[in-house]
């Protein structure tokens, strides 16, 4: 009888002692990256199949894949994959406001402007009583292809869906500023600034905050590069003169750690990660 | 008529397989005020769409299993021999039968709704979107064309109980169309519009989808959620058209039901 109780005992002392080992380890495993989350994408007949021949629920779970990935983490090749899933989702459901919304605030960054865009330009005919798709493809006009009369002519389809008049002021005063003044990284940086204080609270706004002071940061170094060319007749050869120099106090960080480089022609850029 | 009616009725409403799957559909409404909280912009509109999915679902599930209930398992187990002692036709036991889950379907379809109304009230807590959901008539219109959907499909499994041998396959073949018909219309967009520069697939199945679309109807056009959702308004020649359609379909398949069970040997 001792012998049978103490073989209950040591069982369930090597059951408990497995499984305080396996939390062990998992414990000391780190957490996944991004990746498995977006890696597969299934073709869009496949993905409604899989949905009961819904495709406005298979619209939602590609849809709630691109939300649970993390932003902060991705790689190129993530964002080529959050690309076609957006591309899909857009397809799916044109009207679909959480990726619209998610294409153009962080695709265009990861260097998928084409697809944000045309997420952007579905979600323009798919939604007219909202102004905001107008509004982002200006800004990707604007901001990402250089083109400021284009991105004004979409700010200006932008103004007329509008439905407030401060709303349709403001983007009527946008469009003429872009008009006038042409491309500043300023006024870039302010427009990330505003879309990140729109946003939701958390990693999403943390995001764009970090891009809006990138950009803050490239055109402090494109003023101290202007004056510097003024005083001197010639462009810095490297970053580092605009602090010799006394236009800067430093050279500003880059939040997202790629850092900033000089044109040949001797203009700051973002360095490319 | 009216007897097969209502003891159709009274065997739907006591089914096992048919409380499970009402217990699955507010499993589904559950999942859709959760799948809310996911959404940073339109947490209602999600809860409001994963909700409708789900209704749709459910409705599906269930019209199958009453018609395997009321029909299939009665000419399996040749009790259908004592129904059709009455003096009346076999396509009329057959109708009784059809407007019973019919009834039992648009009940399920007002409780499901109530359901839904208040899954997306709750879901999103405080947040206040910049485009509200219309949860008035524009849900009420889109749920009624749910409803006609399912109908299309219970008619289709009722003709397929009638010359069937095997009582599951109404289920298996009414869940076939019921996937089909819905995934008709976004399969003829895919290809229409080049299916990703893939020529190979449009050649191959273009044709077939084509004549498909003749014998399978496209129960995607009974789908009207962007109204609720997204304040778009339904156009009337194209609801017109599709209420034509699933309307014209039923009756050709209840027509085919009718002669099949007239034709058929129950000893």
């Amino acid at each position: 009888m001792p012998l049978a109780l103490l073989a209950r005992c040591l069982a369930v002392a090597v059951v408990l002692g497995i499984y305080a080992w396996s939390l062990s380890v998992l414990g000391t495993q780190r957490k996944a990256p991004a990746t498995p989350e977006l890696l597969v994408t299934t073709p869009r007949v496949v993905q409604i199949i899989f949905s009961a021949g819904d495709r406005y629920l298979a619209a939602n779970l590609a849809g709630f894949r691109v939300l649970v990935a993390e932003t902060g983490r991705m790689t190129p090749a993530d964002y080529a994959v959050q690309a076609k899933l957006q591309k899909d989702i857009s397809w799916l459901n044109p009207a679909h406001e959480d990726n619209y919304y998610i294409a153009a605030n962080i695709l265009p960054w990861g260097g998928e402007v084409d697809a944000s865009e045309e997420v952007m330009r579905l979600a323009v005919i798919a939604r007219p009583m909202d102004f905001l798709p107008a509004f982002h493809v200006g800004f990707i006009q604007y901001h990402f292809r250089r083109s400021p009369a284009e991105g004004a002519k979409w700010i200006m389809i932008a103004a007329e869906k509008a439905v407030d008049p401060a709303d349709q002021w403001g983007l009527q005063t946008i469009a003429a500023k872009w008009t006038e003044l042409g491309y500043d990284t300023n006024t870039a940086a302010q427009l990330v600034d505003a879309m990140a204080a729109s946003a939701p609270p958390g990693g999403f706004r943390s995001y764009l905050q970090q891009r809006a002071k990138r950009l803050h940061s490239l055109a402090r170094l494109r003023e101290a590069a202007r004056l510097f060319s003024l005083r001197h007749g010639g462009a810095p050869s490297q970053l580092s003169d605009l602090v010799a120099d006394g236009l800067l106090p430093e050279i500003p960080h880059d939040p997202i750690g790629a850092g900033f480089t000089l044109t040949p022609s001797g203009e700051p850029v973002f360095k490319s990660n | 008529m009216l007897q097969f009616w209502i003891s159709g009725l009274r065997a739907g409403l006591r089914g096992k397989s048919i409380h499970s799957v009402l217990l699955m559909g507010v499993a589904l409404l559950f999942v859709a005020y959760l799948s809310g909280s996911f959404s940073p912009r339109q947490p209602r509109t999600v809860a409001l769409d994963m909700g409708l999915s789900g209704v749709r679902i459910t409705l599906v599930l269930l019209n199958l299993f009453w018609i395997q209930e009321l029909l299939a398992k009665e000419i399996d187990r040749k009790s259908v021999l004592f129904s059709l002692t009455y003096p009346v036709s076999r396509p009329a036991y057959l109708l009784g039968r059809y407007l019973s889950v019919l009834t039992m379907s648009a009940l399920a379809t007002v409780v499901f709704g109530l359901a839904l109304l208040i899954a997306v009230a709750l879901s999103g807590g405080g947040y206040q979107q910049d485009f509200p959901v219309n949860l008035g008539l524009p849900l009420v219109a889109t749920l009624a064309g749910q409803l006609v959907d399912v109908s299309v499909v219970a008619a289709f499994a009722l003709c397929i109980s009638t010359v069937s041998s095997v009582p599951v396959m109404s289920i298996a073949t009414g869940l076939a169309f019921a996937l089909g018909g819905k995934a008709l219309g976004a399969t003829m967009d895919y290809l229409g519009a080049g299916a990703d520069n893939d020529q190979q697939l449009v050649a191959t199945y273009g044709p077939l989808i084509e004549g498909i679309r003749w014998v399978l109807p496209d129960l995607s056009r009974l789908d009207w959620r962007n109204w609720p959702m997204y304040g778009a308004p339904l156009q009337s020649d194209a609801v017109t058209a599709s209420l034509a359609m699933a309307g014209a379909y039923a009756l050709i398949m209840l027509g085919l039901a009718s002669w099949a069970i007239r034709r058929r040997e129950f000893s």
